[in-house]
Protein backbone atom coordinates (compact mmCIF):
# COMPACT_ATOMS: atom_id res chain seq x y z
CA UNK A 1 0.00 0.00 0.00
CA UNK A 2 1.39 3.53 -0.83
CA UNK A 3 1.01 6.77 1.03
CA UNK A 4 -2.29 7.82 -1.51
CA UNK A 5 -3.72 4.80 -0.36
CA UNK A 6 -3.13 4.87 3.22
CA UNK A 7 -4.31 8.61 3.40
CA UNK A 8 -7.80 7.74 1.29
CA UNK A 9 -7.95 5.08 3.86
CA UNK A 10 -7.72 7.00 6.72
CA UNK A 11 -9.89 9.90 5.00
CA UNK A 12 -12.52 7.20 4.77
CA UNK A 13 -12.19 6.01 8.23
CA UNK A 14 -11.97 9.34 9.69
CA UNK A 15 -15.35 10.56 8.02
CA UNK A 16 -17.16 6.79 8.42
CA UNK A 17 -16.56 6.64 12.29
CA UNK A 18 -16.68 10.24 13.26
CA UNK A 19 -19.84 10.37 11.38
CA UNK A 20 -21.28 7.15 13.28
CA UNK A 21 -20.22 9.03 16.63
CA UNK A 22 -22.46 12.04 15.52
CA UNK A 23 -25.06 10.01 15.26
CA UNK A 24 -24.53 7.93 17.97
CA UNK A 25 -24.49 11.66 20.31
CA UNK A 26 -27.81 12.73 18.61
CA UNK A 27 -29.81 9.65 18.50
CA UNK A 28 -28.92 8.72 21.90
CA UNK A 29 -29.81 4.81 21.95
CA UNK A 30 -30.08 3.14 25.18
CA UNK A 31 -28.22 -0.18 24.47
CA UNK A 32 -26.87 -2.46 21.61
CA UNK A 33 -30.55 -3.19 20.53
CA UNK A 34 -31.53 0.51 19.84
CA UNK A 35 -28.08 1.14 17.80
CA UNK A 36 -29.36 -1.33 15.40
CA UNK A 37 -32.58 -0.56 14.76
CA UNK A 38 -31.92 2.94 15.17
CA UNK A 39 -29.18 2.56 11.89
CA UNK A 40 -31.81 0.57 10.17
CA UNK A 41 -34.34 3.24 10.25
CA UNK A 42 -31.20 5.75 9.03
CA UNK A 43 -30.49 3.85 6.66
CA UNK A 44 -34.07 2.69 5.32
CA UNK A 45 -33.55 -0.89 6.19
CA UNK A 46 -35.87 -1.14 9.20
CA UNK A 47 -38.60 -4.12 9.47
CA UNK A 48 -40.54 -5.41 11.57
CA UNK A 49 -39.76 -8.99 13.39
CA UNK A 50 -42.73 -11.00 12.35
CA UNK A 51 -42.06 -13.85 14.40
CA UNK A 52 -42.32 -11.47 17.72
CA UNK A 53 -45.18 -9.82 16.11
CA UNK A 54 -47.32 -13.15 15.76
CA UNK A 55 -46.51 -14.26 19.20
CA UNK A 56 -47.54 -10.96 20.55
CA UNK A 57 -50.97 -11.33 18.12
CA UNK A 58 -51.34 -14.77 20.23
CA UNK A 59 -51.15 -13.24 23.79
CA UNK A 60 -53.47 -10.54 22.92
CA UNK A 61 -56.21 -12.77 21.33
CA UNK A 62 -55.72 -14.73 24.69
CA UNK A 63 -56.37 -11.34 26.47
CA UNK A 64 -53.01 -11.85 27.40
CA UNK A 65 -52.65 -7.81 26.94
CA UNK A 66 -49.53 -7.12 28.76
CA UNK A 67 -47.27 -9.75 27.33
CA UNK A 68 -48.81 -9.05 23.99
CA UNK A 69 -47.70 -5.70 24.32
CA UNK A 70 -43.97 -6.71 25.45
CA UNK A 71 -44.01 -8.68 21.96
CA UNK A 72 -45.17 -5.36 19.69
CA UNK A 73 -41.99 -3.69 21.85
CA UNK A 74 -39.71 -6.55 20.54
CA UNK A 75 -41.28 -6.42 16.84
CA UNK A 76 -41.65 -3.08 16.56
CA UNK A 77 -38.72 -1.18 18.80
CA UNK A 78 -38.44 1.91 16.81
CA UNK A 79 -42.29 2.42 16.27
CA UNK A 80 -42.64 2.58 13.00
CA UNK A 81 -45.21 0.18 11.84
CA UNK A 82 -48.36 1.52 12.10
CA UNK A 83 -49.94 -2.37 12.05
CA UNK A 84 -48.23 -3.21 15.51
CA UNK A 85 -49.25 0.34 16.55
CA UNK A 86 -52.79 -0.17 16.51
CA UNK A 87 -52.93 -3.65 18.03
CA UNK A 88 -50.53 -2.19 20.74
CA UNK A 89 -53.26 0.64 21.13
CA UNK A 90 -56.11 -1.80 20.93
CA UNK A 91 -54.35 -3.70 23.80
CA UNK A 92 -54.18 -1.11 25.97
CA UNK A 93 -58.24 -0.50 25.31
CA UNK A 94 -59.14 -3.90 25.75
CA UNK A 95 -57.22 -3.78 28.79
CA UNK A 96 -58.71 -0.82 30.50
CA UNK A 97 -61.75 -1.32 29.45
CA UNK A 98 -64.31 -1.58 32.05
CA UNK A 99 -68.33 -1.74 32.03
CA UNK A 100 -68.44 0.81 35.23
CA UNK A 101 -65.40 3.00 34.68
CA UNK A 102 -62.36 2.62 32.19
CA UNK A 103 -58.78 2.66 33.17
CA UNK A 104 -57.59 6.09 31.94
CA UNK A 105 -54.26 5.54 31.95
CA UNK A 106 -54.11 2.53 29.94
CA UNK A 107 -56.57 4.72 27.56
CA UNK A 108 -54.44 7.25 27.64
CA UNK A 109 -51.19 5.14 26.42
CA UNK A 110 -53.29 3.83 24.13
CA UNK A 111 -54.53 7.16 22.74
CA UNK A 112 -50.62 7.87 22.20
CA UNK A 113 -49.88 4.50 20.34
CA UNK A 114 -52.97 4.83 17.77
CA UNK A 115 -51.83 8.74 17.14
CA UNK A 116 -48.14 7.13 16.18
CA UNK A 117 -50.61 4.63 14.07
CA UNK A 118 -52.21 7.50 12.44
CA UNK A 119 -49.13 9.22 11.89
CA UNK A 120 -47.70 6.72 9.98
CA UNK A 121 -50.91 5.09 7.58
CA UNK A 122 -54.11 7.40 8.20
CA UNK A 123 -55.62 5.00 5.80
CA UNK A 124 -54.83 1.92 7.60
CA UNK A 125 -58.04 -0.72 7.93
CA UNK A 126 -57.42 -4.13 9.21
CA UNK A 127 -59.39 -6.56 7.43
CA UNK A 128 -57.42 -9.77 8.31
CA UNK A 129 -58.80 -10.09 11.81
CA UNK A 130 -62.29 -11.60 12.72
CA UNK A 131 -61.56 -11.10 16.72
CA UNK A 132 -61.19 -7.25 16.42
CA UNK A 133 -64.52 -5.28 15.85
CA UNK A 134 -62.68 -1.91 15.07
CA UNK A 135 -61.09 -1.81 12.04
CA UNK A 136 -59.33 1.53 11.50
CA UNK A 137 -57.46 3.15 14.16
CA UNK A 138 -60.14 6.30 13.57
CA UNK A 139 -62.46 4.02 15.32
CA UNK A 140 -60.22 3.09 17.86
CA UNK A 141 -59.12 6.77 18.48
CA UNK A 142 -63.03 7.98 19.15
CA UNK A 143 -63.38 5.07 21.62
CA UNK A 144 -60.66 5.85 23.53
CA UNK A 145 -61.30 9.58 23.48
CA UNK A 146 -64.70 8.93 24.62
CA UNK A 147 -63.55 6.37 27.51
CA UNK A 148 -61.50 9.26 28.97
CA UNK A 149 -64.50 11.72 28.62
CA UNK A 150 -66.80 12.54 31.64
CA UNK A 151 -69.85 12.90 30.39
CA UNK A 152 -73.41 12.67 31.48
CA UNK A 153 -73.51 9.43 29.57
CA UNK A 154 -71.00 7.78 31.91
CA UNK A 155 -73.94 7.87 34.65
CA UNK A 156 -76.11 5.68 32.26
CA UNK A 157 -77.18 2.54 34.26
CA UNK A 158 -77.89 0.74 30.61
CA UNK A 159 -74.36 1.39 29.95
CA UNK A 160 -73.29 -1.82 32.21
CA UNK A 161 -74.63 -3.74 29.95
CA UNK A 162 -72.44 -2.36 26.69
CA UNK A 163 -69.53 -4.38 25.03
CA UNK A 164 -66.09 -4.80 24.79
CA UNK A 165 -65.57 -4.52 21.20
CA UNK B 1 13.57 -3.58 9.33
CA UNK B 2 13.91 -2.18 5.83
CA UNK B 3 13.21 1.22 5.31
CA UNK B 4 10.44 0.84 3.45
CA UNK B 5 8.77 -1.24 5.78
CA UNK B 6 9.89 1.25 8.45
CA UNK B 7 8.01 4.09 6.64
CA UNK B 8 5.06 1.97 6.26
CA UNK B 9 4.67 1.45 9.51
CA UNK B 10 4.65 5.06 10.34
CA UNK B 11 2.50 5.48 7.75
CA UNK B 12 0.04 3.22 9.46
CA UNK B 13 0.36 4.49 12.64
CA UNK B 14 0.01 8.30 11.70
CA UNK B 15 -2.73 7.85 9.12
CA UNK B 16 -5.00 4.62 10.37
CA UNK B 17 -3.92 4.10 14.23
CA UNK B 18 -3.80 7.48 15.57
CA UNK B 19 -7.52 8.34 14.28
CA UNK B 20 -8.86 5.08 15.16
CA UNK B 21 -7.45 5.41 18.85
CA UNK B 22 -9.12 8.72 19.26
CA UNK B 23 -11.92 8.43 17.23
CA UNK B 24 -12.73 5.43 20.28
CA UNK B 25 -12.07 7.86 22.79
CA UNK B 26 -13.96 10.57 21.19
CA UNK B 27 -17.35 7.89 21.42
CA UNK B 28 -16.58 6.45 25.14
CA UNK B 29 -15.99 9.74 26.51
CA UNK B 30 -18.93 10.78 27.14
CA UNK B 31 -20.83 7.79 27.36
CA UNK B 32 -22.12 6.83 31.07
CA UNK B 33 -24.01 4.47 32.20
CA UNK B 34 -27.70 4.71 33.92
CA UNK B 35 -27.53 3.83 37.61
CA UNK B 36 -31.30 2.04 37.46
CA UNK B 37 -31.14 0.28 34.39
CA UNK B 38 -27.59 0.49 32.82
CA UNK B 39 -29.10 2.44 29.82
CA UNK B 40 -26.32 3.73 27.77
CA UNK B 41 -26.49 7.68 27.91
CA UNK B 42 -24.38 10.11 25.76
CA UNK B 43 -23.45 13.30 26.66
CA UNK B 44 -22.38 15.65 24.70
CA UNK B 45 -19.45 17.85 25.25
CA UNK B 46 -20.09 21.48 27.00
CA UNK B 47 -18.49 24.99 25.61
CA UNK B 48 -16.26 24.60 28.59
CA UNK B 49 -14.90 21.13 27.37
CA UNK B 50 -13.85 22.68 24.14
CA UNK B 51 -12.29 25.58 25.74
CA UNK B 52 -9.96 22.93 28.43
CA UNK B 53 -9.28 21.11 24.99
CA UNK B 54 -7.98 23.67 23.14
CA UNK B 55 -5.88 24.19 26.07
CA UNK B 56 -4.77 20.68 26.46
CA UNK B 57 -4.07 20.25 22.25
CA UNK B 58 -1.86 23.65 22.60
CA UNK B 59 -0.18 22.36 25.46
CA UNK B 60 0.52 19.13 23.53
CA UNK B 61 1.69 21.32 20.61
CA UNK B 62 3.67 23.51 22.81
CA UNK B 63 5.33 19.87 24.11
CA UNK B 64 6.11 19.22 20.84
CA UNK B 65 4.30 16.26 20.12
CA UNK B 66 2.81 18.14 17.40
CA UNK B 67 4.94 19.91 14.98
CA UNK B 68 1.99 21.91 13.03
CA UNK B 69 5.10 22.33 9.91
CA UNK B 70 4.91 18.97 9.52
CA UNK B 71 1.51 18.31 8.77
CA UNK B 72 0.55 21.22 7.45
CA UNK B 73 2.67 22.90 4.40
CA UNK B 74 1.89 24.31 0.69
CA UNK B 75 3.77 21.49 -0.81
CA UNK B 76 1.94 18.79 0.11
CA UNK B 77 -0.99 17.36 -1.76
CA UNK B 78 -4.46 18.44 -1.27
CA UNK B 79 -4.93 14.27 0.39
CA UNK B 80 -1.97 14.51 2.02
CA UNK B 81 -3.35 18.03 4.05
CA UNK B 82 -6.51 16.54 4.19
CA UNK B 83 -5.48 13.77 5.84
CA UNK B 84 -4.02 15.41 8.09
CA UNK B 85 -6.11 17.63 9.04
CA UNK B 86 -8.44 14.89 9.89
CA UNK B 87 -6.00 13.39 11.45
CA UNK B 88 -5.82 16.10 14.10
CA UNK B 89 -9.32 16.50 14.33
CA UNK B 90 -9.70 13.18 15.73
CA UNK B 91 -7.04 14.11 18.44
CA UNK B 92 -8.82 17.43 19.15
CA UNK B 93 -12.27 15.53 19.61
CA UNK B 94 -9.92 12.97 21.31
CA UNK B 95 -9.26 15.86 23.72
CA UNK B 96 -12.11 17.07 24.11
CA UNK B 97 -14.32 14.35 25.15
CA UNK B 98 -11.74 13.25 28.18
CA UNK B 99 -12.29 15.89 29.40
CA UNK B 100 -15.74 15.58 28.88
CA UNK B 101 -15.16 12.34 30.80
CA UNK B 102 -13.37 13.83 33.53
CA UNK B 103 -14.82 16.80 34.43
CA UNK B 104 -17.99 16.32 37.05
CA UNK B 105 -21.38 17.04 35.07
CA UNK B 106 -22.15 19.94 38.00
CA UNK B 107 -22.06 20.99 40.94
CA UNK B 108 -19.04 22.36 43.51
CA UNK B 109 -17.50 19.45 42.11
CA UNK B 110 -17.12 20.68 38.86
CA UNK B 111 -16.14 23.73 39.72
CA UNK B 112 -13.25 22.77 41.40
CA UNK B 113 -12.58 20.33 38.83
CA UNK B 114 -12.64 22.86 36.34
CA UNK B 115 -10.53 25.36 37.76
CA UNK B 116 -7.89 23.08 38.91
CA UNK B 117 -7.77 21.69 35.20
CA UNK B 118 -7.84 25.00 34.06
CA UNK B 119 -4.76 26.41 36.15
CA UNK B 120 -3.04 23.63 35.25
CA UNK B 121 -3.56 23.97 31.88
CA UNK B 122 -3.07 27.66 31.41
CA UNK B 123 0.38 27.68 33.44
CA UNK B 124 1.76 24.39 31.29
CA UNK B 125 1.12 26.45 28.59
CA UNK B 126 3.63 29.21 29.12
CA UNK B 127 6.37 26.64 30.75
CA UNK B 128 9.07 25.77 28.89
CA UNK B 129 8.08 21.89 27.67
CA UNK B 130 9.55 19.01 26.55
CA UNK B 131 7.77 16.32 25.23
CA UNK B 132 8.69 13.28 27.71
CA UNK B 133 7.88 15.77 30.64
CA UNK B 134 4.73 16.90 29.26
CA UNK B 135 3.65 13.53 29.12
CA UNK B 136 4.07 12.42 32.48
CA UNK B 137 2.40 16.09 33.49
CA UNK B 138 -0.50 15.13 31.80
CA UNK B 139 -0.49 11.63 33.00
CA UNK B 140 -0.45 12.77 36.46
CA UNK B 141 -2.86 15.47 35.70
CA UNK B 142 -5.75 12.58 33.76
CA UNK B 143 -5.17 10.12 36.73
CA UNK B 144 -5.74 12.76 39.17
CA UNK B 145 -9.03 14.36 38.04
CA UNK B 146 -10.11 10.66 37.21
CA UNK B 147 -8.76 9.43 41.08
CA UNK B 148 -10.89 12.46 41.97
CA UNK B 149 -13.99 11.74 40.18
CA UNK B 150 -14.42 7.97 39.54
CA UNK B 151 -13.32 7.14 42.79
CA UNK B 152 -13.46 9.79 45.51
CA UNK B 153 -16.80 11.40 44.31
CA UNK B 154 -18.31 8.50 43.00
CA UNK B 155 -17.76 6.85 46.51
CA UNK B 156 -19.24 10.05 48.42
CA UNK B 157 -22.62 10.24 46.28
CA UNK B 158 -22.67 6.48 46.85
CA UNK B 159 -22.61 6.76 50.21
CA UNK B 160 -25.05 9.68 50.82
CA UNK B 161 -27.56 7.78 48.06
CA UNK B 162 -27.10 5.31 50.72
CA UNK B 163 -25.18 2.49 48.41
CA UNK B 164 -22.15 2.44 51.01
CA UNK B 165 -23.76 0.14 53.39
CA UNK B 166 -23.72 -0.04 57.02
CA UNK B 167 -20.02 -0.61 57.38
CA UNK B 168 -18.41 1.76 54.82
CA UNK B 169 -16.01 4.32 56.15
CA UNK B 170 -16.86 6.57 53.24
CA UNK B 171 -20.61 6.55 54.36
CA UNK B 172 -19.61 7.68 58.30
CA UNK B 173 -17.12 9.96 56.61
CA UNK B 174 -19.63 11.59 53.94
CA UNK B 175 -22.66 11.39 56.93
CA UNK B 176 -20.11 13.45 59.62
CA UNK B 177 -18.73 16.23 57.08
CA UNK B 178 -20.83 16.26 54.02
CA UNK B 179 -24.34 16.13 55.54
CA UNK B 180 -25.44 19.75 55.47
CA UNK B 181 -22.01 21.42 54.40
CA UNK B 182 -21.24 19.94 51.34
CA UNK B 183 -21.83 23.38 49.37
CA UNK B 184 -23.17 21.06 46.37
CA UNK B 185 -20.01 19.05 46.43
CA UNK B 186 -21.79 15.87 45.79
CA UNK B 187 -24.68 17.14 43.52
CA UNK B 188 -23.60 15.27 40.51
CA UNK B 189 -25.78 12.35 39.06
CA UNK B 190 -24.94 9.26 40.06
CA UNK B 191 -24.56 6.38 37.58
CA UNK B 192 -23.62 2.92 37.38
CA UNK B 193 -20.55 1.87 38.73
CA UNK B 194 -19.37 0.18 34.84
CA UNK B 195 -19.36 4.30 33.69
CA UNK B 196 -15.58 4.23 36.22
CA UNK B 197 -14.45 1.64 34.12
CA UNK B 198 -15.48 2.84 30.78
CA UNK B 199 -13.89 6.42 31.89
CA UNK B 200 -10.69 4.01 32.91
CA UNK B 201 -10.15 2.37 29.63
CA UNK B 202 -10.92 6.35 27.71
CA UNK B 203 -8.47 7.54 29.89
CA UNK B 204 -6.27 4.66 29.26
CA UNK B 205 -6.82 4.94 25.50
CA UNK B 206 -6.32 8.87 25.53
CA UNK B 207 -2.84 8.28 27.06
CA UNK B 208 -1.96 5.34 24.63
CA UNK B 209 -2.62 7.93 21.33
CA UNK B 210 -0.72 10.07 23.13
CA UNK B 211 2.43 7.93 23.75
CA UNK B 212 1.81 6.35 19.84
CA UNK B 213 1.95 10.47 18.67
CA UNK B 214 5.42 11.08 20.74
CA UNK B 215 6.69 7.81 19.08
CA UNK B 216 5.13 8.90 15.46
CA UNK B 217 6.55 12.21 15.70
CA UNK B 218 9.85 10.43 17.07
CA UNK B 219 10.04 8.16 14.16
CA UNK B 220 9.28 10.63 12.15
CA UNK B 221 11.92 13.22 12.75
CA UNK B 222 14.87 10.26 12.81
CA UNK B 223 13.91 9.20 9.88
CA UNK B 224 13.99 13.40 8.47
CA UNK B 225 17.71 13.66 10.16
CA UNK B 226 18.87 10.45 8.43
CA UNK B 227 18.16 10.62 4.66
CA UNK B 228 21.09 8.88 3.68
CA UNK B 229 19.36 5.71 5.28
CA UNK B 230 17.11 6.14 1.74
CA UNK B 231 13.82 6.13 4.04
CA UNK B 232 11.74 8.51 2.83
CA UNK B 233 10.29 10.97 5.76
CA UNK B 234 6.75 10.61 6.73
CA UNK B 235 6.12 14.34 6.06
CA UNK B 236 7.75 13.92 2.52
CA UNK B 237 6.25 13.55 -0.63
CA UNK B 238 8.46 11.27 -2.03
CA UNK B 239 6.23 7.93 -1.49
CA UNK B 240 2.81 9.62 -2.78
Amino acid sequence: MNEKTIQILSVLLVLAFGGAIVWIYAKQPQNLQEVVSKAAVSTGTYGIDEAEFKRGLEFFRQDNFSAAREYFVRADPEKRDAKVQFYAAYSFYRQGFGRVYDDDALFKQGLEAINTSLALKPDLKINDDENLKMKTPQELKTELQNGLEVTVEDFNPMKLTRERK
Amino acid sequence: MSSSTKNKNLLFWRYLALPAVFLIVTLLGGMRLSVESGAFLFLPPTLFNLVLAVLLVAVIVRGKLLLIGEWFSAEFSVLKNCANGLVLLTIFSGSVQVINCLLPEKGLAFGLTAFFLLWTLWTNLFAELEAKKMLRSLAALLGFAFVFKYVFLASLVSAANGGGGEESWMRKLAESLFEKVSLGLLEIPEFSGATGYVAFFTVLLYGAGLIFLYSVASAASVSKERPEDGSASVSSETTS
